[in-house]
């Protein structure tokens, strides 16, 4: 990873003159377009004999689950490795674990994942048996039922946790009639639902090179790569003529701000807060993530850390982020806290949010958290694992390849000034949707 | 899929902010991997250079964890590492964080039962300034009375999230307190409750003063670091401190001569489905037999570890008894290990039959020996996760730290490939004969409590 990250580092941190010398600067993001409706993505580095992968399928989330058989998407995720056409779940299985490969298949709202990690002699082969089983799998009945008592059991032990129920809550409030509201697992009666037919169709009409995009970092280069590529992911059929797939369309939140309460017999209240925010595409992000920092995004300095746990002792912790997502960008936190002190939380919250839209920040909480915004990116970026999943967000985000240059650049041109524009027009209390579950 | 990493819950009670990393090691030859010196002070110090980006981790460990904790004093390890963020006369309350949140940097802390860490991760040339803070609080360490009733509320709210929110903590804690009768692994590293609630301030500084000094530390420096760089550096900052003498209970290796089985169940109204935790005491580096504790490594990977463990093939995929099944095993510790066996029923299966075909198998391994392909496999696979350890700078840090801390050779990671190539068949059964026929074992249940009752 030496030359690789030397570059994004010198441009990321020229503010404390790093000098590293020796350190080519050659390595910047390769872009192959083996056809014209896919692409992938590559940071070549030969430190570790290791490459990883993310491939991404868009457009084929829990938000285009089809109602009576939602919680698709994640069964598919289950079911994958489960064998293809010409080889058992159980074959299929040991063959990758006689390479050591390590993959897993997921889904979030907007798309489905395919990780992959591979010593780098093994990787020709990996791929073969990954893009097979994106291609042709199998689909016993035998193992579908496993996967659905699978993905049920795991949906009853989720709902143990109050973190995850109030969060499922606070999207159904928030993304009431949007698919972004939908539970991202379905529910009993829809994964009951789901049949062998619908998941070969699911894999048809998702798993198509017009929503694949690859994502590489590692010890290969672009020739390498590139065979492969038309090795095996060519394979990945073109866009069904008669098969469309309209895309989620961009949420509005018209919420006046609102609470919701949950009641569950849980030792804590979690509670959920959250309003909608701006894209990473928005000029505005940078200095919104600014003062994301300010509210509770990770540090003990921040205003909710400070007032909640360090002076009051109510939480252990309290956390804030962005959400990045062009179609529904939200910024949102959470923390949880005995259920006699919620209410004296609550309060707590409420004021500083008031004081945070009248009176602002200061100086120099926006120093800080602009400088800690602008140092910290290259430790998020410190392992190949990392790089390929920023690498992955970037192609979905359409950010462009040089954005692992601009984004700091970005972040330095932001002013005092942009970021009370940003609590001005943007940061909005008054339209938090809040969930609390607890007794 | 999310799901199958969630064993991690079921840790709490042996690592309360830890990662489960047996399997995350570092291969090549030794020179390099690490080096090592120790200050005239006693200070150990261990380098393990990775100059691919330029950040640097410093992390340092005291040997003290919550199995040294006094008498009715449990949880004071963990309150003290919470107390160690209140500042000096030099760097006051909340400065630590703050300065290194300035340079984008990164800092925490954990504690388990055998020691107390704490890291920074930070572009190099911050390394001076978190090292002068982290040396100065290994000494100066000042707080309030009030300072610290508040952290002891912020500390009942973590015990909550952490154990009391969570059904398969609570069993946890109850079978490690059953397992471990009378050994101080038995005591949550978080603490109980009400012990918690009786600490006082004094119990706090009592435990800084007796552990927290060069000759009970650790330091390691992890990324791009020389020892050119770090040795000036590091004798400027922490070798003026001086050593004191330290005495702390050595914590028992002794593996008990019996195969007590004990039963803890445990139901909970938020439990949907039940689930079954076996927790069987095993050998490590430091017990009697500790020539099984690579055999035990390989023991457990192929009883539990993925889809295609023993557990999870004939259980979940053939039998269709469980939906889930694996086991684990961390041979990191230094009293006695525990090898952990966990499985969820699938829909209508009872968790007795669960139980019984877990054991079936577990008796299948001490009677047959695993075919010479399921080894090779196993064996592959664990010495490959050595490489895709390499990938990062802290998660090497933490390794090498647990290693040191937990008593361990520090060229662990130089033997790893030997070490698990050399374990033959033979010996997988003869571990599995000694920890499933002649251990104490706890069989757990967590189950569904009807509203009614």
């Amino acid at each position: 990873m030496k030359k690789l990250l030397s570059v994004i580092v010198i441009l990321a941190l020229t503010f404390i003159s790093l000098v590293l010398p020796h350190k080519a600067s050659s390595n910047e993001v390769q872009i192959l377009k083996p056809g014209n409706n896919f692409e992938a993505w590559l940071i070549e580095d030969s430190t570790l004999p290791i490459i990883t992968m993310r491939l991404t399928f868009k457009n084929s989330g829990s938000s285009y689950d089809p109602e009576e058989i939602a919680g698709i998407s994640s069964l598919a995720a289950m079911l994958l490795d489960n064998g293809t056409e010409e080889m058992s779940g159980t074959e299929f299985k040991r063959e990758l674990s006689k390479l050591a490969s390590r993959y897993s298949f997921e889904s979030d709202k907007d798309n489905f994942y395919i990780n992959i990690k591979a010593l780098s002699k093994n990787i020709d082969r990996t791929l073969e048996l990954i893009t097979q089983a994106i291609i042709k799998p199998k689909f016993d009945l035998e193992d579908i039922d496993r996967a659905k008592d699978q993905l049920a059991i795991s949906i009853a032990k989720k709902n143990e946790d109050p973190d995850h129920l109030a969060e499922e809550e606070w999207n159904k409030q928030f993304f009431a009639g949007h698919p972004y509201g939908k539970p991202s697992h379905g529910n009993l009666a829809s994964i009951s639902n789901i049949s062998k037919e619908n998941l070969h169709e699911y894999v048809n009409k998702h798993f198509i090179k017009d929503n694949m995009v690859i994502s590489a970092v590692g010890n290969i280069d672009s020739d390498a790569l590139g065979d492969l590529i038309s090795k095996y992911f060519t394979l990945v059929p073109d866009a069904k003529q008669n098969i469309n797939i309209s895309p989620i369309t961009k949420f509005e939140s018209v919420n006046p701000g609102s609470i919701h309460k949950l009641v569950k017999p849980t030792a804590q209240s979690a509670v959920v807060f959250g309003q909608q925010a701006i894209p990473i595409t928005d000029k505005r992000f940078y200095a919104l993530s600014i003062l994301n920092f300010v509210i509770a995004g990770g540090s003990f300095e921040s205003r909710l850390m400070q007032e909640l746990r360090e002076k009051r002792g109510l939480v252990y912790g309290v956390y804030s982020f962005v959400n990045p997502n062009k179609n529904a960008p939200t910024l949102k936190g959470y923390f949880a806290t005995s259920p006699d002190k919620v209410t004296q939380a609550m309060n707590v919250l409420n004021d500083e949010f008031l004081k945070l839209k009248n009176n602002g920040i200061s100086e120099e909480e926006f120093n800080l958290a602009k400088d800690y915004t602008i140092g910290s990116f290259p430790l998020r970026l410190d392992s190949y694992e990392k790089l390929v999943n920023y690498l992955n967000f970037m192609q979905i985000q359409d950010l462009g390849a040089d954005f692992l240059e601009k984004r700091n650049e970005r972040v330095k041109s932001v002013n005092y000034e942009d970021v009370v524009n940003v609590i001005d027009k943007v940061f909005n209390p008054k339209a938090m949707t809040i969930v609390v579950v607890g007794k | 899929m999310v799901f199958k990493r969630q064993y991690t819950k079921y840790m709490l009670a042996i690592f309360l902010a830890g990662t489960l990393a047996y399997f995350l090691v570092y291969p090549g030859n030794k020179s390099q991997i690490y080096q090592s010196f120790k200050l005239d002070n006693g200070l150990e110090v261990i380098l393990v250079p990775n100059h691919t980006v330029p950040i640097v981790t410093q992390m340092i460990w005291y040997r003290y964890g919550s199995a040294n904790e006094p008498h009715s004093k449990s949880g004071i390890a963990h309150f003290l590492e919470h107390m160690m963020f209140k500042g000096t006369d030099k760097f006051s309350s909340g400065a630590f964080s703050k300065k290194v949140a300035q340079k984008g940097g990164k800092d925490n802390a954990f504690t388990s039962r055998d020691f107390t860490a704490y890291h920074q991760t930070i572009s190099k040339e911050n390394l001076e300034m978190v090292m002068e803070m982290e040396a100065d609080r290994m000494r100066n360490l000042k707080f309030t009375q009030e300072q610290f009733d508040t952290e002891k509320k912020v500390i009942l709210e973590e015990r909550s999230s952490r154990v009391d929110e969570v059904p398969a903590a609570i069993l946890s804690e109850k079978m490690m307190k059953e397992l471990f009768d009378g050994h101080p692994y038995g005591i949550p590293v978080i603490g109980k409750r009400e012990e918690i609630e009786a600490l006082e301030r004094d119990d706090a500084f009592n435990v800084y003063n007796q552990a927290y000094s060069p000759n009970n530390a650790i330091l390691i420096l992890a990324g791009d670091i020389t020892r050119k760089e770090a040795e000036p550096l590091v004798k400027k900052y922490y070798g003026s401190i001086p050593s004191r003498e330290v005495s702390i209970d050595k914590i028992s290796t002794n593996l008990p001569e019996n195969n007590i089985q004990k039963r803890v169940a445990y139901a909970d109204i938020k439990v949907k489905t039940p689930e079954q935790l076996i927790y069987f005491m095993a050998p490590n580096h430091h017990t009697r037999m500790s020539e099984l504790t690579y055999p035990t490594i390989l023991l457990a990977h192929i009883l539990g570890s993925g889809d295609t463990s023993i557990l999870y093939q004939n259980l979940v995929t053939d039998k269709k008894i469980a939906a889930f099944a694996s086991a684990d095993y961390d041979d990191f510790a230094i009293g006695p290990s525990v090898l952990i066996i966990h499985g969820i029923p699938s829909h209508g299966n009872k968790i007795e039959v669960l139980e019984k075909a877990i054991l079936d198998e577990i008796l299948k391994l001490t009677e047959q020996e695993i075919d010479s392909e399921t080894i090779a496999r196993a064996k592959n696979e664990l010495i490959a996760s050595a490489i895709f350890a390499r990938d990062g700078v802290e998660p090497m840090a933490n390794l090498f730290g647990r290693i040191v801390a937990s008593n361990i050779d520090e060229d662990y990671l130089d033997k790893w490939d030997e070490n698990i190539n050399k374990v033959t068949a033979s010996d997988i059964k003869e571990a599995a004969n000694f920890i499933f026929n002649n251990m104490p074992v706890v069989i757990g249940a967590l189950e569904v409590k009807d509203n009614k009752q």
